[in-house]
């Protein structure tokens, strides 16, 4: 502990770890304790400032929305949605990705050349306007922009896993498990993959930072969390309507979603720092 | 690439020509209307219309406004280009000089303030800015023109938001990049010879680590042009990204196809640019 306490670096680490810790804790359990209804209605308490105090003796520290709903308990609500999106996706368009790249990789050949001009397609096209194009063909939903935000991010993976694969394939104790008689997969599996894991761990750090940006950015659009669910692009994407007269609309989730952002960000480099001394300078 | 803009285009759910006729058009109208516009083809037969078309640059028609897709298409670009540019140009020369103050005055309180800057320009969700900056710059201050283009003054919000997310990656590689290389050996000799620090920087270290610095700006134009669809619905930028939202909510295949199909090649071409530029900062680089 103190190792991690006694330098600035360590210390950044810490504090954007614990912000995190509290934005996941927020976002899984804050819903179940601070009830929220998207649809209830109270126009009479329609766009109050940030800190007034409602009738019920309730105090509104984000101010309160075109509908007169809470704002700081649709942040908090939609916090559930920005970073269990943002999670889920890394994870599926991680694990999708890695196994093509692994796969490309260790077999060589026509696999390998699909996946990989696969990979270079993609790679070749503007990853925001494919979410868009995509969003706009499969309607909207929560599983349809976990699906898009997926798409749009496997062949990152993919382009890294299959170049350490590479070198990995070509190595000793690879052959060594090949010699014993290891099948294709359980040599992928058991003596590849772990060997390529650091990389693939500091990029699904740094992705989770962007994935939230891609999911705020798709939902101010209108194409991706569906309206009355309440997500932080959304509520900006309402507050656009209110910025002369209700500010605090716009600004208070783009203020929480910007720190998290940001300590996502700052944990991500931290975990490179550590796990791979040699990555970053 | 066409061929993956005509699949996805064609498979958006909602039919153009309901869309066009609205919602009280008998079924014998929509019929018609979609005979009208080649959809009661078979897929094949509209796709290999298509391709023939869009190689002899006929992109089809607006089935919303009549026009032919290209000329849309092409009337929006120097706004899009404009806007584009405009980032780019600001991003290199900021990026530049606060990347360069880092590095010289490395671990002083002015590279703390610059690394933070731009770790928070990286995390700023960039339409979340757009929206911000016109709270205080032109509803409170009334300095600027919130939305639109025309003259120099529009296109200073819209820029700023835009470029900001891109200042803060590019200016923390430039630092990386200069501290890399003043460790080598050929400073240390230019130093020997008895030049300023100044000049050490401009002449020596400078050229040396714009290659990455160069490649790292191509691969993010993606992100760039990416971001240009969403400021210019935020700030109503008459451009290429407004016209793939709007198309896209009106169905208008012809020129949701033509505009998409644009901005990827300007991202091509912006990639092309930087190949080319590698020759130019190392001689070395020799394309065959």
């Amino acid at each position: 502990m103190r190792e991690i306490t006694s330098s600035r670096k360590g210390r950044w680490a810490l504090a954007s770890g614990v912000v995190l810790a509290l934005a996941l804790f927020v976002g899984l359990a804050g819903p179940s304790i601070v009830p929220y209804d998207p649809v209830g209605l109270r126009l009479e308490l329609r766009l109050q400032p940030p800190g007034v105090r409602l009738p019920d003796g309730e105090i509104a520290w984000f101010g309160t929305d075109q509908l007169g709903r809470d704002l700081l308990r649709q942040v908090i609500h939609g916090a559930r949605v920005s970073i269990l999106v943002a999670l889920v996706t890394v994870i599926v368009a991680g694990v999708s990705g890695t196994a093509l790249g692994l796969l490309a990789g260790y077999a060589g050949g026509l696999t390998d050349m699909v996946i990989m001009r696969l990979v270079d397609l993609q790679l070749a096209f503007p990853p925001l306007l494919l979410a868009i194009l995509i969003s706009a063909v499969i309607g909207q939903s929560v599983a349809n922009v976990i699906l898009t935000l997926s798409i749009i991010r496997w062949a990152v993976f993919a382009r890294i896993v299959h170049g350490s694969v590479l070198s990995l394939r070509e190595k000793e104790f690879v052959e060594a498990a090949r010699a014993l008689g290891g099948g294709a997969v359980r040599v992928m599996v058991r003596h590849v993959l772990p060997n390529t894991l650091t990389p693939i761990v500091i990029v699904a750090t740094l992705q989770i930072a962007l994935q939230m940006l891609a999911e705020a950015a798709l939902s101010f659009l209108g194409l991706g969390i569906p309206s009355p669910l309440p997500s932080w692009g959304v509520t900006i994407s309402q507050g656009r309507d209110y910025l002369q007269s209700a500010w605090w609309i716009a600004t208070m989730p783009g203020v929480v979603m910007t720190l998290v952002v940001l300590c996502a960000g700052a944990f991500g480099d931290a975990l490179r720092d550590y796990l791979d001394p040699r990555f970053g300078a | 690439m066409l061929t993956v803009i005509f699949a996805v285009v064609r498979v958006i759910p909602g039919d153009p020509a309901q869309v066009l006729l609205g919602t009280f058009a008998t079924a014998e109208m929509v019929a018609e209307q979609r005979a009208k516009m080649g959809l009661d083809r078979p897929l094949l037969v509209q796709y290999g219309l298509f391709l023939r078309q869009a190689a002899l640059g006929d992109w089809g028609r607006s089935y919303h406004e009549g026009h032919p897709a290209f000329g849309l298409v092409l009337e929006r670009m120097p706004a899009t280009l404009e806007l584009a540019l405009a980032g780019i140009a600001i991003t290199i020369v900021l990026s530049a000089v606060l990347g360069t103050l880092a590095a010289r005055w490395v671990q002083s309180p002015a590279d703390r303030l610059i690394g933070a800057l731009s770790l928070l320009g990286q995390a700023v969700p960039n339409f979340w800015l757009g929206l911000v900056l016109v709270i205080v710059f032109a509803r409170n201050l009334h300095w600027l023109p919130s939305f639109g283009r025309g003259t120099l003054a529009h296109l200073v919000l819209p820029t700023v938001t835009l470029s900001v997310q891109l200042i803060g990656v590019m200016t923390r590689l430039v630092r990386a990049g200069i501290l890399e290389v003043m460790h080598q050996d050929y400073i240390r000799t230019a130093r020997a010879k008895g030049i300023t620090e100044r000049a050490v920087l401009a002449r020596h270290a400078v050229r040396n680590m714009l290659i990455p610095v160069v490649t790292v700006l191509g691969l993010q134009a993606g992100a760039l042009l990416g971001g240009v669809v969403v400021i210019e619905t935020v700030f109503a930028w008459p451009g290429l990204g407004r016209l793939i939202v709007t198309s896209i909510n009106n169905r208008d295949y012809p020129v949701v196809q033509a505009s998409v199909t644009f901005v990827a090649l300007l991202f091509v071409f912006l990639n092309l640019t930087v190949d080319l530029i590698y020759g130019y900062l190392d001689p070395r680089i020799r394309y065959a």
